[in-house]
C-alpha cells in the first residue's frame, strides 16, 4: 500500500482519538529513535537514520483490535521501509478467547513453541543493519478455553523470523506453517498437559508431541517436567538415540522459610525445529551484571545438556545471599564443557544498599576459560526523591592463550520516576577491539568506551538521550541471546504512551 | 514533513491518557491455579506490581512493597505482584516468592498479555488501580526512598 495513504490514515485516526474514546477505549504508544553515528568498522559512516514504531489498541466490551505500525529512514534507500506489520482482533467472552492476526503465545515452556516480544527494544541485524521491532510473532489465530480444571487451546498460523527485515517478502520472514493443540487439565494440585504440533516448511512436513506434568508435593516441593520430541519419521515414543529429536526439562524446587532452591535438568537433541520458531529454556542463568550478561553461553539445540541449580537464603534484615551452580556439555564435532559459580550478597542498610557478586565459569564453546568475574553495585537515597548509585565490575579470562581483562564502571543519579542521568566507562584489552583485521598479525591495545545516558519523564513523555560510544557484544534479555551493535555517536528516543 | 507531524499529534493527543481495566484478565499464580484478577482487586485500589527474578531494582523493591501491603492491606488496597519472567527463569520465582517472603498474590504474565494491554516498557513499574479497575497512578523503576512516595500516594488517593 503507498506510504501516504497511511500517513493519511494516520492523521485521521488521531484527529477523531478523543472522538472514538467515548465509543470504547483507546490505548498504544509511540517509540521513536534517531541515531546519528557510527558502526565502527562498517561503511557507510555518520549515518543518520530513525526508526519509528506504532501501535494503536482499541477496546470495546469484549474486543480489542490492535495494529503497529513500523518505519524505518535511511539514506540507504534500499534498507527504507513503512509497513503495517501487525494488526490483531481479540475476543474475550469469559472462559473463552479467539484471537486473529499476530499473536504471541506458547506452548508448555517453550520447548515446541514461543511467540515473543522484548518489549521497548529495537533489534538491528548486524548483517542487514535494519531496525526492527524485536519480536516473534505468529500470524494465524489461537482460540482457548480456560476453566477452573481443565483448558484446550489451538494455534495456527506463521511465526516470524526476526533477523529476516520488513524490507523482504512476507513469505521469507514466515517460512514455516504450525498448527498446534495443547490441552492441559487439573487434578489434585497437579497439573498434566499434552500437545501435538504440525510443522509445514516448504515440502518437509514434521510432526511433534510434547507431555508435561506439574504439581505441588508433600515437603514445600513442587516440580515441572516436559518431553517433547519428533513423532513418525521412524522415531519410537521416548527414543534417544543418536540422531533423534527430542528435548526433556525438569525442574524441582523447595522452599522452606528463608531458604529457597531451583534445580533444573536439560537434555536438547536436534531440537532447532523449522527455522527456529522454538526457544527452551537455556541452561545456564540470565544475568543483569554487564560482564556476565556479554558471557552468557549460547544455547545449541544440536546437542546440549546438564543442570543448573540456584539457592537463595534471605536475612531478617532483609539481606540475601544467592549461589548458582551450573554444569552442561554440548556433543558437537567435539566435546565442548561449560561451568559456572556464581555468588551474590545484597544488603541494604539504613540509606544505602548493597550488591556484590563473584563469578567464575569457562565456557570452551567460545574457547573461554579462567573466567572470573566480581562487582559491586552501591545504591544510596537522598534528600527529596533524588538517589545516587555507583557500580563496577571486573572481569578476566583467556582465549587462546591471550589473557583478556574488561572493566565497566558507571555513575548515576536520579529522581523517583522523573529524571535519570549516567556516565558509563568501559576498558578491555580483547583483541577482538584492537586488531584491524587488515593484516595477518594481531594487533593488541586498550579499547574505551565513554557515553552518557539522560532519561527524563515529562507526562506520558519519556525522553532518553545517548551520547558517546557503546559497547557492544552479545546480550540477553527475557531468555533471548541476540547481538547489540557498537555504537558511536548520539542517539534520541521518546516513548509516548497514550 | 509529513511524518513530523504526525509526531506532533502523537505527542499532543498523548497528553490526554486513556485508562485501561485489568479486571477481565485470567493469570495463572505461582501454586498453578487459574485467577481472574477481579476476583483478587482491592476494594478501594489496588497496586500491580510488575517484576522478574533477573531485574536488580525489583528484588531492591519487594521488601519495601511487602511493607506497605502490611500497613495498607486492611484499608481497602489490595496488593498484586505480575511477573514477568521467560521460560528460561521461571522456575526460580516460586521458591524466591517463598525465600524472600512475598504474602501478596504473585502471578504469572510470562507472555506479557497485561503488560502489553498497559503499556509497561520497563521494570519495575507499579501500577494504581481504582474500584472501578482503571489506573490512576504509574510509578516507573525503582530507587530507595520511593516507598514513601508510593505510601504518600496511597494516602491521598485512599482519602479521595
Amino acid at each position: 500500500m503507498k506510504p501516504y495513504i497511511y500517513h493519511i490514515a494516520f492523521s485521521i485516526i488521531l484527529t477523531y482519538l478523543p472522538y472514538l474514546d467515548s465509543l470504547g477505549q483507546i490505548t498504544g504508544y509511540n517509540l521513536f529513535e534517531y541515531q546519528l553515528g557510527n558502526v565502527p568498522d562498517q561503511k557507510p559512516n555518520d549515518l543518520s537514520t530513525s526508526y519509528d514504531q506504532l501501535f494503536l489498541s482499541y477496546k470495546h466490551k469484549k474486543i480489542l483490535a490492535s495494529v503497529k505500525i513500523e518505519n524505518f529512514v535511511t539514506p540507504e534507500s534500499d534498507k527504507e521501509y513503512l509497513s503495517l506489520s501487525q494488526y490483531n482482533i481479540r475476543y474475550r467472552l469469559k472462559n473463552y478467547e479467539f484471537k486473529v492476526g499476530s499473536i504471541y503465545d506458547i506452548i508448555g515452556r517453550g520447548l515446541l513453541l514461543r511467540a515473543y516480544e522484548i518489549k521497548g527494544s529495537i533489534f538491528e541485524d548486524p548483517g542487514f543493519r535494519i531496525r526492527q521491532g524485536f519480536y516473534n510473532d505468529i500470524k494465524g489465530f489461537s482460540a482457548k478455553y480456560s476453566g477452573k480444571v481443565s483448558s484446550i487451546k489451538i494455534i495456527r498460523g506463521r511465526p516470524l523470523l526476526n533477523i529476516i527485515p520488513p524490507t523482504f517478502e512476507e513469505k521469507d520472514r514466515r517460512p514455516d506453517l504450525i498448527e498446534a493443540l495443547e490441552t492441559e487439565l487439573s487434578y489434585l494440585n497437579q497439573n498434566f498437559g499434552f500437545a501435538v504440533m504440525r510443522n509445514f516448511n516448504q515440502d518437509d512436513e514434521n510432526n511433534y508431541i510434547s507431555i508435561k506434568q506439574e504439581g505441588n508435593l508433600p515437603f514445600n516441593i513442587s516440580y515441572y517436567t516436559e518431553w517433547a520430541q519428533l513423532i513418525g519419521k521412524n522415531q519410537s515414543f521416548g527414543s534417544t538415540k543418536l540422531n533423534d529429536v527430542y528435548a526433556y526439562y525438569l525442574n524441582i524446587n523447595y522452599a522452606k522459610g528463608s531458604f529457597g532452591s531451583s534445580i533444573e535438568l536439560k537434555a536438547y537433541q536436534n531440537f532447532l525445529l523449522g527455522s527456529g520458531f522454538n526457544f527452551p529454556p537455556a541452561l545456564v542463568k540470565e544475568h543483569a551484571y554487564k560482564t556476565l550478561n556479554r558471557s552468557i553461553h549460547t544455547p545449541q539445540l544440536k546437542d546440549e545438556r546438564g543442570f543448573q541449580s540456584e539457592f537463595f537464603y534471605s536475612f531478617d534484615n532483609f539481606s540475601m545471599i544467592t549461589f548458582n551452580l551450573t554444569n552442561l556439555k554440548n556433543d558437537l564435532s567435539q566435546t565442548y564443557n561449560f561451568t559456572e559459580l556464581f555468588l551474590e550478597y545484597y544488603l541494604p542498610v539504613d540509606k544505602n544498599s548493597f550488591k556484590l557478586f563473584i563469578d567464575y565459569s569457562q565456557d570452551e564453546i567460545v574457547s573461554e576459560t579462567d573466567r572470573y568475574a566480581g562487582g559491586i553495585y552501591f545504591t544510596r537515597e537522598l534528600e527529596n526523591s533524588w538517589s545516587a548509585s555507583f557500580e563496577f565490575e571486573y572481569q578476566t579470562l583467556t582465549r587462546r592463550g591471550d589473557n583478556i581483562n574488561n572493566i565497566v564502571f558507571s555513575a548515576s543519579t536520579s529522581k523517583s520516576n522523573k529524571f535519570s542521568g549516567n556516565v558509563v566507562v568501559e576498558v578491555s584489552n580483547d583483541p577482538v577491539f584492537s586488531d584491524k583485521g587488515s593484516t595477518f598479525e594481531v594487533e593488541y591495545g586498550t579499547t574505551y568506551w565513554l557515553g552518557t545516558n539522560i532519561n527524563y519523564k515529562y507526562m506520558s513523555h519519556t525522553f532518553n538521550l545517548f551520547a558517546g560510544k557503546r559497547r557492544g557484544g552479545p546480550a540477553c534479555a527475557s531468555g533471548i541471546c541476540y547481538e547489540i551493535l557498537d555504537f558511536n555517536g548520539i542517539e534520541l528516543r521518546i516513548l509516548s504512551k497514550f | 514533513m509529513m511524518r513530523l507531524i504526525i509526531l506532533i499529534m502523537i505527542i499532543l493527543v498523548s497528553n490526554s491518557v486513556i485508562s485501561q481495566d485489568f479486571r477481565d484478565y485470567r493469570l495463572k499464580d505461582i501454586d498453578n491455579n487459574m485467577i481472574l484478577l477481579d476476583d483478587i482487586k482491592g476494594k478501594e485500589l489496588t497496586v500491580i506490581d510488575f517484576w522478574a527474578t533477573w531485574c536488580k531494582p525489583c528484588i531492591s523493591s519487594i521488601p519495601k512493597i511487602e511493607n506497605l501491603y502490611d500497613l495498607y492491606k486492611d484499608k481497602g488496597v489490595q496488593f498484586m505482584g505480575i511477573n514477568i519472567d521467560s521460560p528460561r527463569n521461571i522456575s526460580k520465582v516460586k521458591p524466591f516468592v517463598n525465600a524472600i517472603g512475598i504474602s501478596y498474590p504473585v502471578l504469572y504474565d510470562s507472555n506479557q498479555e497485561l503488560m502489553t494491554e498497559y503499556n509497561v516498557f520497563s521494570i519495575p513499574t507499579l501500577l494504581i488501580a481504582n474500584s472501578q479497575g482503571e489506573i490512576i497512578y504509574t510509578h516507573e523503576g525503582f530507587n530507595p526512598g520511593d516507598e514513601k512516595e508510593l505510601a504518600k500516594k496511597l494516602d491521598e488517593l485512599l482519602e479521595k
